[in-house]
């Protein structure tokens, strides 16, 4: 097999979440003179951005999405050992979670695979972040995008309240702010000042990869 | 239906209860079709969810004409034809009853059961079960409470309208002197029921405003002259309503030394383990796929649903309820049917390669789509069971039995189910299927044959949180694969 039979077929068993074979086509691929960054992106990575194209294109589905990223994350325990020290690409850091009085993770968590397969550091705050956990981790992680998720138009309020406690702590000129969820639309979003909405987690990926990269 | 120029069409067919729109009016389910006497302008959404025949015939989604430019004559399509089934009619120990007539309600997201049973001698004099009029307010429960927090009691005047006909058709009926009501459902529908506050239902720490039971009085609250009360069954938490709760009364959960887990398979799962004495629950956003809902050829279990597949000679056969011309496929059969594609063009990633059609006149077929639909439910309820095993520290193994309850429950094929992965391997020689437990727990309630759980008992169950756990969704992508995976 030639090397780009090797990584087309990788993709193949990333998006259909065959995880055993995975683990043995990363190691037989690097015996064949693969480098891990070579498998990492021509094979799992791209394995995730095919199904996240097809998502927002309404052809592919959650469940796949899920299952590549599962899959994507165990081949990527098999290279990150041989992945040298600042090899991978870094775009910068984000910064992501669940407002106040919401414990839905769903979307954040697919907003975090998406970016992480772009090359962005995601630091996850969880789900029920209060204002202020948000903002001490904007002091501590220095982020160059925070991006924040509510489900429920009883929790979406606390999007304001985020935005205001970064500008009393001087935090907000350099940080690029995103909001989502299925009640958030782009005119809420500049309601609460955000700098960024979009309607799913892949046009966000873009987005931010044609800003950052 | 006549609906006027200028008005929402959408607004005026739903305002009279008789809509289906399980996206709440956004587009998205093509499900509130009607049909008009003249030609509207098409929009961009009804090209795609519409079929050309259907827009030859005038047929359009009602949520795309909010001001209308012209009078129309509306009629409504899609409308669903449920019968009752599910339910062993027979005979119900009513030493303890005083009343003429016991009425047992099952108030559930999708669909409504009632049974109707003689206070004197016990015999089952009448089962009902009808679409939940709310419906028209979304599907999910999540899009009920949305509409009741705008201020908006609809679904509390909607629900009492229709369980008030049916009562007042009973009495007129059977003219009974005194009568038992008892009502089981999830925690909204009870909340909605009472017109309870549900607010705190979707606010951490999301705890019901109501906890206990409520006896209302059916001349006070229906404004039906019968003497009798009707009994509003308490909740066990915001996502765990009494119907569980009287599932676990009727099995007896809350006395038994064996390991259980018990499963009540509706548009929310319900899942419920004891082990060692301790009890925990859980329940999980599965969605309505089990009850044929959200599916191109979805429908629930009535005359002419597929309920098996079946491989012969190669080819996929199928056997309909009451052998009714076939009109589309429930939930029993979506199991079967996925089980039988296994075999064939599905992958176990889910994925095929196109639509299969099963049978034509109507075209009956499941979609690329449909199947991801039931991978979440599927998914969904599969990973609840395995959090529960997993927080009592148990295995598959132990369990001294697997409890299957639901509106279909009773009509799983085993085997299928185990092939898909939704019931572990493990569990092939002790699991059973119970029916509509809710109901059967309410009536054993309402006859007091059952006790009704005490508060302690009830505060005695360990809820689990699933959406803020890292495990489950672990779990959750895991079991999204057509896999036997085990714990």
């Amino acid at each position: 097999m030639s090397h780009s039979e090797i990584l087309a077929n990788i993709q193949e068993k990333v998006i259909k979440g065959k995880i055993k074979e995975i683990e043995q086509l990363c190691l037989s691929a690097l015996d064949e003179g693969l480098s891990a960054m070579e498998i990492l992106e021509g094979g799992l990575l791209m394995a995730m951005q095919r199904v996240a194209e097809a998502w927002k294109n309404g052809t592919a589905f959650i469940p796949e999405v899920l299952i590549t990223a599962r899959a994507m994350n165990i081949g990527l325990a098999v290279l990150e050992p041989q992945l040298a020290k600042g090899e991978r690409k870094n775009h910068g850091k984000v910064v992501i979670g669940t407002v106040l009085d919401d414990l839905h993770d769903i979307g954040k968590n697919l907003i975090g695979l998406m970016l992480k397969s772009r090359g962005f550091e995601i630091v996850d705050l969880g789900v029920n972040v209060k204002p202020e956990k948000f903002v001490d981790a904007i002091k501590e992680h220095k982020p160059q995008v925070l991006c924040m998720s509510a489900l429920l138009t009883t929790s979406m309020i606390h999007f304001r309240e985020v935005v205001s406690a970064l500008e009393e702590n001087d935090l907000r000129e350099n940080l690029l702010i995103c909001v989502g969820g299925a009640p958030v639309t782009q005119a809420y979003a500049q309601q609460v000042k955000a700098d960024v909405y979009t309607p799913d987690a892949v046009s966000l990926a873009d987005l931010l990869e044609a800003r950052f990269a | 239906m006549k609906v006027k120029k200028g008005l929402n069409l959408f607004e005026e067919v739903r305002s009279q209860g008789a809509l289906s729109a399980l996206c709440n009016g956004r587009g998205m389910c093509g499900k509130c079709k009607v049909k008009l006497d003249k030609e509207l302008p098409l929009t961009e959404t009804e090209v795609k969810l519409l079929s050309t025949l259907q827009i030859k015939e005038n047929i359009r989604l009602a949520c795309q004409h909010p001001v209308l430019e012209d009078d129309v004559n509306v009629s409504l399509v899609d409308k669903e034809n449920i019968i009752v089934l599910g339910l062993d009619k027979g005979h119900v120990d009513v030493k303890k009853s005083i009343v003429d007539l016991l009425l047992a309600i099952d108030l559930g997201t999708t669909t409504v059961v009632m049974v109707l049973i003689d206070g004197k001698s016990g015999e089952v004099l009448l089962e009902h079960k009808f679409t939940n009029p709310q419906r028209t307010y979304g599907a999910d429960v999540l899009s009920r409470i949305e509409v009741t927090l705008s201020n908006n009691n609809v679904c509390h005047r909607l629900i009492k309208n229709e369980i008030k006909k049916n009562v007042e058709d009973i009495v007129a009926r059977f003219q009974p002197k005194s009568m038992s009501i008892g009502i089981t459902g999830n925690t909204t529908m009870n909340h909605l029921w009472l017109n309870a506050n549900v607010r705190p239902l979707v606010q951490i720490p999301y705890r019901p405003s109501v906890i206990k039971k409520v006896t209302q009085s059916i001349k006070a609250e229906l404004g039906i002259d019968v003497e009798g009360t009707i009994s509003v069954y308490p909740p066990i938490a915001a996502y765990l309503g009494s119907d569980i709760l009287a599932g676990m009364s009727l099995i007896n959960l809350f006395e038994t030394r064996d390991n259980i887990l018990f499963i009540d398979l509706g548009t929310n799962g319900e899942i419920v383990l004891v082990s060692d004495g301790k009890l925990y629950a859980t329940s999980t956003a599965a969605g309505p796929a089990f009850e044929g809902v959200n599916m191109s050829s979805g429908c629930g279990a009535i005359n002419g649903a597929i309920d098996h597949f079946f491989v012969n000679e190669e080819k996929i056969n199928f056997t309909t309820i009451n052998e009714g011309s076939p009109v589309g496929i429930c939930g029993s059969g979506y199991i079967d049917l996925i089980s039988c594609l296994l075999k064939g063009p599905l992958e176990s990633s889910g994925y095929m390669m196109e639509e299969v059609i099963l049978h034509e006149h109507p075209r009956i077929s499941i979609t690329q789509k449909d199947i991801r639909e039931f991978q979440l439910a599927k998914a969904a309820i599969r990973s609840g069971m395995d959090m529960c095993l997993i927080r009592a520290g148990i295995s598959y193994d132990r369990l001294d039995s697997l409890i299957i309850a639901g509106g279909f429950g009773k009509h799983i094929n085993l085997e299928a189910a185990i092939n898909i992965g939704l019931i572990p391997q493990q569990c092939s020689e002790n699991t059973t299927f119970i029916g509509n437990s809710s109901l059967a727990g309410c009536v054993s309630w309402l006859s007091e044959e059952k006790k009704v759980p005490t508060q302690w008992n009830i505060e005695s169950i360990k809820v689990i949180e699933l959406a803020s756990s890292a495990k489950w969704l672990e779990l959750f992508s895991e079991h999204m694969l057509f896999e036997g995976g085990n714990v």
